[in-house]
């Protein structure tokens, strides 16, 4: 997806089957066929897959989206199933990449997707950058969190940030310098974060499908993304506000 | 005791009359400030909000130095800082804290009036 807006010629051509599956999404507006070139010539870095990323790859895949990086190290485990729809029973003791390749192939065997059996650190993150458009941050650490926003900031490139908490959700878009950096809203590791905290696969599934929605139109070029601004979300209440950052 | 120290817990003003505040031949302005809790605050506080008393330090600092004293709790997810307000150079990494939704600067001598309602946010994180 690295041509400006207006290089259609630089975005690949729909096929017959493409038109086929594609064909309610080619109706929105101010999408069409324009905007599935560009997401069938887009690459999306996935910053983990579980309970956010799962659901993230997912939807992309559904929508067109050309090639997935996902990085994800570990097994399958027990705990990992309440929220990680892309791992399954049966592969519990197994690498989660490969359940997340099988899984996102078997909706969409046409993608391409490197699967990188590891998480985000300072040591891979630029290079794991370098062949994206666009991050979706679905990480729980804040290490890799903030190594893989500063490789974007580098780039220049935006990154979807999704998160959860219990049955809280948020989600803004980080693009530097038309919104603040990441580092402006978390300068370093705090204090009291908990790798394991309570959550709901209902909750990270919602926020999900809307960073999904929020990487399709940063990629397609269309709608108003949330820069500058988070969306927070209390499933509890169903209170849902978006406050200014900026 | 130190100023900030002054800062107190309100539970719906039982207990506590809302007077002016003397103390070293000065007067205090009132300045009763209410906030909402997000995520972790929330959870590990068991309050969706409180009303805190910053009359003597009415800064963010000292709304969360009074924090940290209305709720003890606090102080493992924002840090051992929060307990010295006017010492405090920074706020905690990754708190948010937003009135009329809209972020306030993350400079923790940044004003409070009486009557604020300020949503305190933790950033939180897939998983």
């Amino acid at each position: 997806m690295n041509a400006p807006h207006g290089a259609e010629q630089h975005f690949p051509e729909l096929s017959d089957e493409d038109r086929a599956l594609r064909e309610w999404q080619l109706d929105v507006r101010d999408f069409g066929e324009s905007g599935q070139r560009r997401l069938k010539g887009s690459t999306v870095l996935i910053s983990r897959v579980g309970g956010l990323g799962s659901v993230v790859a997912y939807e992309l895949a559904a929508a067109g989206v050309g090639r997935l990086i996902l990085a994800h190290a570990g097994n399958v485990q027990h705990s990992d199933l309440n929220r990680q729809l892309l791992m399954t029973h049966d592969w519990i003791g197994k690498p989660r990449i490969e359940s997340a390749v099988r899984r996102l192939h078997e909706l969409n065997p046409h993608i391409q997707i490197e699967a990188v059996p590891e998480n985000v650190s300072c040591d891979n993150a630029a290079d794991l950058i370098s062949r994206a458009d666009c991050v979706v941050d679905a990480a729980p650490l804040f290490q890799e969190r903030l190594a893989m926003n500063d490789a974007a900031e580098a780039k220049g490139i935006p990154v979807v940030e999704a998160a959860m908490y219990e049955l809280e959700a948020s989600l803004t878009v980080i693009h530097p310098p038309e919104t603040l950096r990441f580092r402006d809203l978390v300068p370093e590791v705090p204090p009291g974060w908990k790798r394991r905290f309570p959550v709901f696969g209902a909750v990270s599934g919602t926020v999900a499908c809307m960073a999904a929605m929020e990487a399709i139109k940063l990629l397609a070029g269309f709608g108003t993304p949330l820069k500058n601004r988070l969306l927070r979300m209390d499933l509890r209440s169903m209170h849902t506000e978006v406050l200014r950052l900026r | 005791m130190t100023d900030w120290q002054h800062c107190t817990l309100r539970q719906s003003c039982a207990g506590f009359v809302c007077q002016p505040i003397t103390g070293s031949n000065r007067l205090v302005t009132e300045c009763t400030i209410t906030v909402e809790l997000t995520g972790q605050l929330q959870h590990h506080l068991q309050h969706e909000q409180l009303t805190l008393d910053c009359s003597q330090t009415p800064t963010l600092a000292g709304v969360l130095g009074a924090l940290a004293i209305a709720a003890p709790a606090s102080i493992g997810i924002l840090g051992e800082a929060i307990t010295a307000p006017q010492e405090l150079t920074a706020l905690p990494p990754g708190l948010l804290i937003m009135r009329q939704q809209a972020m306030l600067p993350r400079d923790p001598q940044t004003a409070v009036s009486d009557g604020d309602r300020l949503t305190l946010i933790p950033m939180i994180s897939g998983g």
